[in-house]
């Protein structure tokens, strides 16, 4: 564990770089280039996690930390203020073009050996490691291998065994890193459930990952579209059972701290959502209002994001895609909650039909869930997504 | 948790982290709970203090009874009584055997911020007469009464 000495010892070179930064680009108005060095804090409130000093050093092509002093606040999960750094770290790596390796200088957590004075892989980081089974193997020569930080990616990304085992098999045939996969959810472009749902889910998962199709290829583009389309559909479903309301002198707030505990998985075979909640919660979307979700109990969402000429054309289909669906989860948890989502373009049928509809997915002893979400809405966010992920580094 | 936002700090932001750092070094709230824990353990148990270098996560404090076994206390300053306070983590149940075994293989682990020469004699021994054997102690305190219960797990 770090003495407060040392710790006071490298803040000041942290103070260093936030002075020199101060001086050579704040003041005259410059960006610094990915090879110069910059000094970053991470905080949540008032708590910092981590501070440290990067640069992409162009000639080993690594990244490289001058600075990383992190926190494990006791009232956080384990290891939280390594999380932070790493993540930061690693999607640093990528965003620079490096060949992902990570070198700590010789003023991170430093000793002296001999008459040389020697960086290390911060204490912090190692035990992260140590957590997800990672071991490193060059902790005192300062450096984290490309093979290392891209086991540390996926860990710490969060993808389920089944899709990192996917996404290996595709970097294995060349046809997407998973560097980028990781770099793509970290950025935020698409979330954890949404990814997992894209890889799990569509034929050509790198397709869209990648965003290889231009609207010019428009056969190839709209199979992108479609499949993220129904991503984002159940990622809007996501965020909604996870969202916590509180009431807050008689009114409903939302709590930006607060998440549903939650388990979300994916069921690539039915394009199906699964979700444990471990608390209760009430089931949104459907004409039962009051309908809640015990503890403990799997629910089982089968996402279509159809127009409404869409609907009515594949309806059988997904009725028999259903059925599958009802009778395959029955048999492993006979009190299983099956819904069919569909987006808001649902109530745009007549309403003689949505009857029909309503009293056929009924007999299969499940409920439509009508998101307000439109196919249009949809598509647009798909093709945002998509551009976004066009500027992202391609290799 | 809230949102972890990255920012390039500035001269201020720098001067508020050092005057954290200055106040609280590396733990970033003096614990009572363990203050409380070692007057109880020591005054109602007679149990004797081991050199242990407490990191910020890992067992609160290492302690010998009079036969000169190991006894790891964790001490809880929570409303929540007894052995509801112990927390999951990613080895298992705070107290639990397995994540006794990883702390102590952390603290033999030079590379670890478990790690000290004295962390690592504990450790080693932790590990050669089996998590399983080694005595724990759970001392809660109630922050409105300021009243401890010892709670013995093993």
């Amino acid at each position: 564990m770090l003495s407060k000495d040392e710790i006071l010892r490298q803040f000041a070179i942290f103070e260093g770089h936030v002075k020199r930064y101060d001086e050579q680009f704040r003041k005259a108005n410059r960006l610094p280039k990915n090879h110069e060095w910059r000094p970053y804090r991470w905080c949540s409130r008032d708590i910092v996690f981590s501070l440290m000093v990067v640069r992409h050093e162009r000639f080993r092509n690594c990244l490289e930390v001058d600075v990383c002093l992190m926190a494990n606040p006791p009232q956080y999960f384990e290891n939280s203020g390594a999380r932070v750094a790493m993540g930061f770290l690693l999607s640093e790596a990528y965003k620079c073009g490096t060949s992902m390796e990570i070198v700590f200088t010789k003023n991170v957590e430093s000793r002296m050996e001999g008459d040389v004075k020697k960086g290390r892989v911060p204490a912090y980081i190692y035990d992260l490691s140590c957590e997800m089974g990672i071991k490193l193997k060059h902790v005192l020569e300062g450096h984290i291998t490309p093979f290392e930080a891209r086991q540390m990616y996926m860990e710490l990304v969060g993808f389920s065994k089944q899709v990192q085992e996917k996404v290996m098999k595709m970097s294995v045939e060349g046809l997407i890193t998973p560097e980028r996969v990781c770099f793509l959810v970290m950025g935020g472009i698409w979330t954890v459930p949404e990814a997992e749902a894209i890889i799990l889910g569509s034929k050509n998962p790198e397709s869209i990952l990648l965003s290889s199709a231009v609207p010019e290829d428009r056969h190839l583009y709209l199979r992108d579209i479609f499949n993220a389309r129904g991503a984002i559909l159940g990622g809007a479903l996501d965020r909604k059972l996870l969202k916590k309301e509180l009431l807050k002198d008689g009114q409903i707030v939302e709590s930006e701290d607060e998440e549903t505990t939650l388990s979300i998985s994916f069921d690539g075979d039915v394009y199906a959502k699964l979700y444990k909640p471990q608390e209760s919660l009430l089931v949104p979307w459907v004409d039962q209002k009051d309908l809640l979700l015990k503890s403990g109990e799997l629910v089982v969402v089968l996402v279509r994001a159809r127009s409404s000429s869409e609907i009515i054309e594949t309806f059988a289909r997904d009725l028999e895609s259903l059925s599958k669906t009802v009778e395959k989860y029955k048999s492993i948890d006979p009190l299983v909650k099956v819904f069919y989502l569909l987006p808001r373009d649902f109530e745009e049928l007549p309403e003689q039909d949505r009857e029909k509809m309503k009293q056929k997915v009924g007999s299969l002893e499940a409920l439509i869930m009508m998101s307000p979400e439109s196919v249009d809405g949809l598509v647009k966010e798909a093709a945002r997504r998509i551009e976004t992920g066009r500027m992202v580094r391609h290799e | 948790m809230s949102q972890c936002c990255g920012k390039i700090p500035d001269d201020d932001d720098a001067a508020h982290i050092r005057k954290s750092i200055e106040a609280h070094g590396n733990k970033l709230q003096g614990d009572i709970g363990e203050q409380v824990a070692a007057q109880v353990v020591t005054e109602r148990l007679h149990l004797i203090a081991e050199n242990y270098d407490p990191p910020n996560k890992g067992f609160d404090s290492v302690y010998r009874d009079g036969a000169g076994k190991l006894v790891i206390v964790e001490a809880k300053f929570t409303k929540t009584g007894g052995l509801s306070a112990l927390k999951e983590t990613n080895h298992g149940k705070q107290g639990s055997v397995e994540w006794m075994r990883h702390n102590a293989e952390l603290m033999c682990d030079p590379y670890s911020d478990h790690y000290s020469p004295d962390n690592a004699k504990i450790g080693e021994e932790i590990l050669r007469v089996g998590p399983e054997n080694v005595h724990i102690v759970v001392v809660h305190t109630d922050p409105g009464t300021l009243e401890s219960k010892v709670i013995n797990i093993r």
